[in-house]
């Protein structure tokens, strides 16, 4: 015999809970949190494995190439070839740190730096980022990265937390053109591309155009990048104009990012 | 360390670690994972130990990890997997729903209707991504349907041993 009283209180639990949860949006869920404190931390300590597994591999393929060479120039290159990596990280690191400080001096706003440390592309496209409630992190605070906007903040624990990429269906972030400064709402389409949604469709636009934030909705500051227009689709009917842009960002190769701070911080 | 052992063999603290280990492999070096929803599949997988004793924990389980996944609210993936986890019982009961067809049957619309669920919880609007949501779960079926063979010649190997 089916236990339905076990059933109906399962769910009138379930929907309290979610009920409570739908009330105080600001109130992070105990079961989030837990899981969070405990995963995140995972994510970070197995990137880190799995990029020295591929370092001793790749110094593995490296070694079994050379042992093809000349024995007398293998330690030659293997030296060179070894100086030759730390001088070319070396470079690539002063590189990405010239702008990093170009890009902090840029913006007027408060910024944190943060290195990524997981990356998920499915229904839900975010990063996860190795700054948390420990280090000033706040929910909602938006994300750039070298090249333009990334997304913001949309969950945070002791020492990470989750962003949620600009290509997400319902990121709807206020953008305007550049050119024209005629503004309209950005999202994605869920299958990693970009477009501006409400443009209308009497206003000018061309393929090429760079969109940035307008500052509109008080959640992105104005002016960062987005990046520029690819592709204009505009109905014969209609009050309104898609346009596609092509991301400044490439989110899947992030290594660092900015976490931007409430002046009041 | 044998109670350790026992409690990793326990099913369901074994699906839990499954389904951290899977989240963590997604989102490092394995980004390809995160484009199938494995919560869905492995419950498809373990579908027919789903049974009026088990479904109450499977659902949380499963609706727990999704709800996480998707970062929605606690507990709307659990009615959903309640939902599911219903639906298997009845039919089981009423058209005996017993054989690997049937399963698959079941596999299909679970999958779909999972898509369409998670779908709508995140705002995208299902009739224009429903292009979209059937790419999606035909991955995810196709990852299931290699999963469910390879788990029955497993079986039947074991059995030609014995």
């Amino acid at each position: 015999m089916f236990k339905w009283r076990r059933l109906f209180l399962a769910i009138i639990i379930i929907l309290l809970i979610i009920i409570v949860q739908a009330r105080n949006i600001n109130v992070e869920s105990p079961f989030r949190g837990l899981l969070g404190n405990v995963v995140n931390p995972a994510i970070f300590l197995t990137n880190k494995v799995f990029s020295s597994i591929g370092n001793v591999w790749n110094s593995y393929v490296n070694l079994v190439n050379v042992q093809q060479e000349n024995k007398e120039y293998k330690k030659l290159i293997d030296n060179l070839t070894l100086e030759n990596a730390l001088l070319s990280e070396k470079l690539s690191q002063s590189e990405r740190l010239e702008t990093l400080l170009r890009l902090y001096r840029t913006y007027d706003f408060k910024q944190m730096p943060a290195n990524v440390i997981g990356v998920s592309d499915g229904y839900v496209k975010n990063i996860v980022i190795d700054a948390g409630d420990i280090d000033g992190v706040e929910k909602n605070a938006p994300v750039i990265g070298f090249q333009g906007l990334v997304g913001r903040v949309s969950n945070t624990y002791a020492t990470t937390s989750e962003v949620d990429v600009i290509l997400n269906i319902s990121s709807n972030v206020s953008v305007m053109n550049s050119r024209t400064r005629v503004s309209g709402i950005m999202r994605g389409d869920g299958e990693g591309r970009l477009y501006v949604d409400y443009y209308d469709r009497l206003d000018d636009v061309r393929v090429g155009d760079v969109f940035v934030t307008s500052g509109l909705g008080m959640l992105y500051p104005k002016g960062i990048r987005i990046g520029k227009v690819s592709d204009i689709v505009s109905d014969n009917t209609g009050l309104f104009q898609k346009v596609f842009i092509e991301q400044s960002e490439d989110f899947y190769k992030l290594e660092h990012v900015f976490v931007v701070k409430s002046n009041s911080k | 360390m044998f109670s350790l052992l026992k409690v990793i063999q326990n099913r369901y603290v074994s699906i839990i670690l499954i389904l951290i280990l899977y989240y963590v492999l997604s989102h490092t070096t394995f980004h390809f994972l995160s484009n199938v929803n494995f919560s869905i599949i492995l419950y498809v997988l373990i579908a027919s130990k789903i049974n009026e004793e088990t479904y109450l924990p499977y659902s949380i389980i499963f609706g727990l990890y999704s709800d996480y996944a998707a970062g929605s609210y606690i507990g709307l993936n659990v009615l959903f997997f309640l939902f599911l986890s219903l639906i298997k019982m009845f039919t089981e009961y009423k058209f005996d729903l017993k054989t690997s067809f049937s399963l698959v049957i079941f596999s299909i619309f679970a999958i779909l209707s999972y898509n369409i669920f998670l779908s709508l919880i995140l705002g995208y609007n299902v009739i224009l991504s429903l292009l979209y949501i059937l790419k999606i779960s035909i991955i995810d079926f196709i990852l299931y349907l290699i999963i469910f063979y390879l788990m029955e010649f497993r079986s039947a190997f074991r059995s030609i041993k014995r």
